[in-house]
């Protein structure tokens, strides 16, 4: 009985709406048998897009790479290395108008190398090995780098990268000088 | 038999929930470590050299230290090395490491920032690793006060930025 009852407040509202809403009710049982599923290809698209750019942007800060330097020696309580008597010293000035280009030469030597490749040829013709017997400087003899204050970071780092191109195990920076030249 | 025919009708699916799951892992780290990245590294030109025997990195407990170049136009700054170095003034902005700042009065707070971050690291057992990284265009002087803060710190050794051959352009 009260099946029967429960179908009647809708019947009573009118036959119309009851026409309406037959085509809802047939529609389901057409596709019961495959369950109701959302449709994720889309989302999955937007989803590997995304992974696919957070990957890449991230790759982007590779590219860079180190050199391991020594620092200047100053006031902290940095280990403290003994530089022996004969440091070889590399000088670096600054030339042309905005220390775009730029002028080197080693301490006591005359020839002053027109760019790195050149000085890294030089300190190799300087250094003491079973290959070059007439080298003057063993391959730990500290190297010092002496650039003055306007010279660009691109240019010291550049001689840095000279000597260990040459081998030399240990290179230093030094405070900038402003005697010599200009 | 009818049982098998209604289970015929549906189509087979692959279980996509997973690997759903698995993307969305994915995706969060990659968002999250590509903003800490982003964060740690200002953009800059690092020198790149003849010749070089720039070496790739790898340490654990690493401090990048950064000479922030001030701002510049990506447009001037590209080509021969002459027109990127003529397009800055050489002077620097600022210090950062990771998400922290350091005026250059402030040489003091980046020595000791360094110094927690090196006593942490000897806690650990581990080396610390100092990273300078310069824009190529910075003069010499004023990357040598953060090179001295660093030494304040009790560090001796740094390792320089530079680019990788190959790697760059």
């Amino acid at each position: 009985m009260a099946q029967n009852n429960a179908p009647n407040p809708d019947a009573a509202q009118g036959s119309a709406p009851e026409e309406q809403a037959q085509p809802y009710k047939k529609k389901p049982r057409e596709v019961k048998s495959s369950s109701m599923t959302l449709n994720l290809t889309s989302m999955i698209d937007v989803i590997f897009q995304l992974l696919i750019y957070f990957m890449l942007t991230m790759a982007a800060a590779v590219g860079e790479g180190v050199l391991t330097a020594k620092l200047p020696q100053g006031s902290g309580a940095g280990e403290k290395t003994e530089l022996p008597e004969k440091p070889l010293n590399i000088i670096i000035q600054s030339a042309g108008m905005t220390g775009v280009s730029y002028r080197i030469s080693i301490e006591g030597y005359g020839e002053s190398p027109s760019n790195f490749s050149d000085l890294a040829k030089l300190l190799a013709r300087l250094q003491y090995n079973s290959t070059n017997p007439s080298g003057a400087y063993k391959d730990d003899n500290p190297i010092v780098i002496k650039a003055r204050s306007d010279v660009r970071w691109q240019h010291v780092v550049n001689a840095f990268n000279a000597g260990i191109t040459a081998k030399f195990k240990n290179i230093a920076f030094a405070r900038p000088s402003e005697e010599g030249g200009e | 038999m009818s049982k098998t025919c209604k289970r015929g009708g549906g189509k087979a699916e692959m279980n996509l929930t997973p690997m759903i799951d698995v993307t969305f892992q994915l995706i969060i780290f990659f968002m999250l470590t590509n903003q800490i990245a982003s964060e740690e590294s200002v953009t800059m030109i690092v020198p790149r050299l003849e010749d070089p025997k720039v070496q790739e990195l790898e340490t654990e407990s690493r401090v990048v230290v950064n000479v922030v170049p001030p701002d510049y136009n990506e447009k001037e700054r590209k080509g021969d090395m002459a027109t990127i170095l003529g397009a800055t003034d050489g002077s620097a902005k600022n210090v950062r490491v990771g998400l922290d700042d350091f005026t250059f009065d402030d040489l003091g707070g980046l020595t000791n920032a360094l110094k927690i971050r090196a006593d942490q690291a000897k806690a650990k057992g581990q080396e610390i690793d100092v990273i300078l990284r310069a824009d190529c265009g910075t003069f010499y002087d004023q990357v040598i006060p953060i090179m001295d803060a660093i030494t304040a710190a009790g560090i001796a050794t740094v390792k320089i930025t530079a680019y990788i051959e190959g790697e760059s352009k």
